[in-house]
């Protein structure tokens, strides 16, 4: 294999460093002696967590990283240096023999012009035709990546599309001059899980029609298993491990590598657990009737109706999934719940006890019932308060244990509990990392010991280790605690497991509810089981069974 | 939640300490200006125009008046009325911003809008109308500037109100139960005050500016009172004969103007707690560094 892709590899990279002048002049390296290849009709995925420097390197390429940018080593492009190639001769390769798909499609485009227009800029920057031709190809190109009525939406405004159509759009801009190679940075990760199979279908379809190697930068070890030949493991500006795909989910050799493959949760992986299975007894948690949740539109005019007419219930001390793509109405329901967000008409009850749903306040002893741990670890910590005033904080609006004394206890009891040092208190949420923040989300949440738990997609912007040890964290705490919790999810891998029962929303509605196992092995309803098949697994084998690619081996020989 | 700590680690930055150590020996001089100053500020005398040196520290006038007594007698009421009026303004903006940017509807528009209608007044004319209405003095000067400088605070609140309050820690603190006095005073006001200050130190430089031009004007402080306005309006006619007589009166309105803006600076710095520590978050990813 080595020789072969020594031979044809289109791009190449040999000890490739990328560092940052320092405002002192000094150099630091994010990256170091990175070095991979990749030949025509190829896919090399670049794997790591956030600051891994996968996106660096692959920025590094064309140059497209922030002025106080040095690179060190050699990038290739069929034998030619891009490192020391002149600005010029760079600024030709952009886009002509080397393209790029960047993470999110609505700020890579420009609001200003219409996508047939930047489209037909990208390809006259490289090509002398008229603005007519250019238009026309335009044309021809959104035909080739799948948007329906090419010749009405040529004329459209980012804003005007779907984040699906947007990214399709984005791809005919990168393939417009059939580049060798198309570099994708993360390029499903804005996207829902049904888009993001769509999209990767029609990477794979037109790398075979135009013979592209591709690069894909990804986190997601699904992703990875359905696309990559080859995948490199970075971790901390190094490569830690590089292997054939299947090779790689086989033995994986690093402890990393295995580490990362063990965090990743499986849709397909625990037998359904038969404890969980038995049908729970006893009063319920939280019981939801008839939501009807409605925006305020300007003006108090009704606005928005996120959501209509959804029942679920949730038995003490069961965890419930909630799942949906973006737009479905899951985070609304749990803001409704606690008041975030306007209720309509249906009834609220929590350990029976009806809310008023009318009140955008309820009484202390109602509210004391139920917590919230928010999605943002950035945001949901007040910058200004020390991590234990934050802690405190709701003791201090409850009046609970009123001595200076006794409130330092409970936090440094809640510290614990998350698995944090007592002492951190009078620390900061900027000291702390992602992971560390979100578990300091969850103690403030358990300090009143509620006995309902809402989680708006808690690990969401987490990279999988860190979301590994939270979900654990959480589990742990509910099994301890006896909480029961609504745990409101785009990933159906970490809902299964998870939760006990699962409810599944679209537009608004509740399409599909039951135990996990059921709703996710065995989904009555055509759009579960279309949420349930987009979801990659991490396993070469199983996923390209699944999206009906296959067997590899067969693309590379010649 | 105390930041003295962090306040007095500022102080040890000699900038930080010497605006403090001149607006403090200015304040100080003013209150006892009686006893600072040398001569009777309004005591004329034969010995005009004379330079700095001997028995006149800072040189007379053109009516042969000790000119760092009027300096000082001056900054009395030079002080009090920028002050004042930063002051004045802060709290009707800061006040005006929270309710515009926490409410919805009509007492949104009213307040926002409200503010808009000040904003469309020329402030010069705006404050000659009042004054030219309730004739010159001090607290007239105080109110009008008040108002006139209310707006820009309230629009940077609002505007931060807004950013603010759609963040999740505002939101997480709401469905813990905090009341609504609580989330604006204690979570929200916080996060606000940093622009505020800024402007706040703005605002002192332009009041003082702006008084100084009123002054100037005839409309601010009635003359023989010593202002630095009053002054620099007198130091200008003869500024061929005498330029150090401008250059003292301008002088100071500079340095104190300078010196609040880098005690604004200090302030901001020690009262945000991302900036001025040591210890970083945890990241895995440690940074090779070659020098």
């Amino acid at each position: 294999m080595m020789r072969e892709t020594a031979n044809t590899a289109v791009l190449e990279a040999r000890s490739l460093s990328v560092g940052f002048i320092q405002d002192e002049g000094a150099t630091s390296w994010v990256t170091q002696d990175v070095s991979f290849t990749v030949a025509a009709g190829e896919t090399l995925a670049i794997v790591g967590e956030s600051g891994s420097g996968k996106t660096v390197t692959a920025m590094s390429v064309l140059d497209l990283l922030p002025g106080n940018a040095v690179r060190r080593g050699e990038i290739l492009f069929r034998g030619e240096d891009l490192v020391s190639a002149p600005a010029e001769r760079l600024r030709r390769t952009r886009g002509q023999d080397i393209a790029m798909v960047f993470q999110e499609p609505m700020t890579a485009f420009n609001p200003v012009y219409s996508i047939g227009r930047q489209i037909a800029d990208a390809i006259r920057s490289h090509q002398a035709i008229s603005r007519k031709a250019a238009m026309e190809r335009a044309v021809e190109l959104l035909q080739l990546v799948g948007i329906p009525e090419p010749e009405r939406r040529v004329r459209s405004f980012p804003h005007q599309l779907s984040g699906g159509q947007r990214q399709r759009a984005m791809i005919a801009m990168a393939i417009a001059c059939r580049p060798s190679v198309l570099i994708a940075d993360e390029p499903t990760t804005a996207l829902d899980v049904t888009v993001q199979k769509e999209i990767l279908q029609l990477l794979r379809r037109l790398q075979r029609e135009l013979s592209m190697a591709i690069v894909l930068i990804t986190h997601d070890m699904g992703v990875v298993a359905e696309m990559a030949d080859r995948v490199i493991v970075m971790r901390a500006g190094e490569v830690v491990e590089r292997a054939e795909v299947h090779e790689l989910f086989a033995h994986p050799t690093h402890p990393y590598t295995r580490a990362l493959l063990d965090a990743v949760p499986r849709i397909d992986s625990v037998a359904p657990d038969p404890v969980r299975e038995t049908t729970p007894t006893g009063a319920m948690a939280l019981e939801v009737t008839d939501l009807h949740v409605r925006y305020r539109g300007p003006w108090g005019r009704p606005g928005f109706l996120a959501v209509q007419d959804v029942s679920f219930a949730i038995p003490q001390g069961r965890m419930l999934g909630l799942v949906g793509e973006s737009g479905s109405g899951k985070s609304t329901i749990g803001r409704a719940i606690v008041g975030l967000a306007p209720i309509e008409s249906g009834q609220v009850r929590v350990n029976g006890r009806e809310l008023n749903t009318a009140a955008s306040r309820q009484p202390a002893e109602v509210r004391r019932e139920y917590a919230m741990v928010f999605q943002d670890p950035a945001s949901s910590l007040n910058p200004r308060m020390s991590i234990g005033d934050s802690i405190a904080e709701p003791l201090v609006v409850h009046r609970r244990r009123s001595s200076d004394k006794e409130r330092r206890a409970r936090v440094a009891e809640l510290l614990d509990m998350v698995e944090l040092p007592k002492d951190w208190s009078g620390r900061f949420p900027h000291e702390l990392s992602g992971g560390q923040r979100q578990r300091i989300g969850i103690a403030r949440a358990l300090a009143l010991e509620p006995t309902l738990l809402i989680a708006d997609e808690p690990t969401s912007a987490l990279d999988v280790s860190v979301q590994a040890a939270v979900l654990r964290i959480l589990q742990e705490l509910q099994e301890r605690l006896g909480f029961s919790c609504l745990f409101i999810s785009h990933d159906l891998a970490v809902v299964e497991l998870l939760a006990d029962q699962v409810a599944v929303l679209q537009h608004g509605r509740l399409v599909e509810s039951g135990p996990t196992a059921q709703v996710l092995r065995e989904p009555r309803e055509d759009y579960t089981r279309r949420l349930v098949e987009a979801a990659p697994v991490p396993d070469p084998v199983v996923q390209r069974r699944r999206v009906g690619r296959p067997p590899q081996g067969t693309a590379l020989t010649g | 939640m105390s930041r003295l700590p962090s306040l007095l680690r500022e102080f040890r930055s000699p900038g930080t300490l010497a605006a403090a150590a001149f607006l403090g020996l200015l304040i100080v001089a003013a209150v006892l200006a009686p006893w600072v100053a040398p001569y009777d500020p309004l005591a004329q005398s034969s010995h005009r125009l004379l330079s700095p040196g001997g028995a006149h520290l800072l040189g007379t006038d053109q009516f042969g008046r000790d000119v760092f007594s009027r300096l000082v007698t001056g900054a009395r009421v030079d002080l009090l009325v920028s002050f004042g009026a930063a002051g004045l303004a802060a709290f009707l903006g800061v006040s005006i911003g929270l309710v515009g940017g926490t409410s919805r509807g009509l007492v949104r528009m009213l307040t926002m809008r409200g503010i808009e209608v000040i904003l469309a007044f020329p402030p010069i004319v705006f404050a000659l109308l009042v004054v030219t209405l309730f004739g010159p003095g001090a607290l007239t000067l105080v109110v009008t500037m008040g108002i006139l400088f209310a707006p820009s605070f309230a629009r940077i609140v609002y505007g931060e109100v807004l950013t603010i309050s759609n963040l999740e820690y505002v939101q997480a603190s709401r469905v813990i139960g905090s009341s609504r006095r609580r989330i604006l005073g204690r979570v929200i006001l916080p996060g606000v005050l940093p622009p505020v200050l800024v402007q706040l130190s703005l605002t002192v430089a332009t009041a003082m500016l702006l008084s100084s031009g009123l002054s100037y004007l005839g409309l601010g402080v009635v003359p023989p009172t010593p202002s630095w306005g009053g002054m620099i309006a007198e130091g200008q006619a003869l500024m061929m004969q005498s330029p150090l007589l401008l250059l003292f009166s301008s002088g100071v309105v500079v340095a104190t103007v300078l010196c609040f803006s880098v005690l604004a600076d200090a302030l901001e710095r020690a009262l945000d707690p991302r900036r001025g520590r040591g210890r970083r978050p945890a990241t895995p990813a440690k940074p090779l560094s070659v020098s």
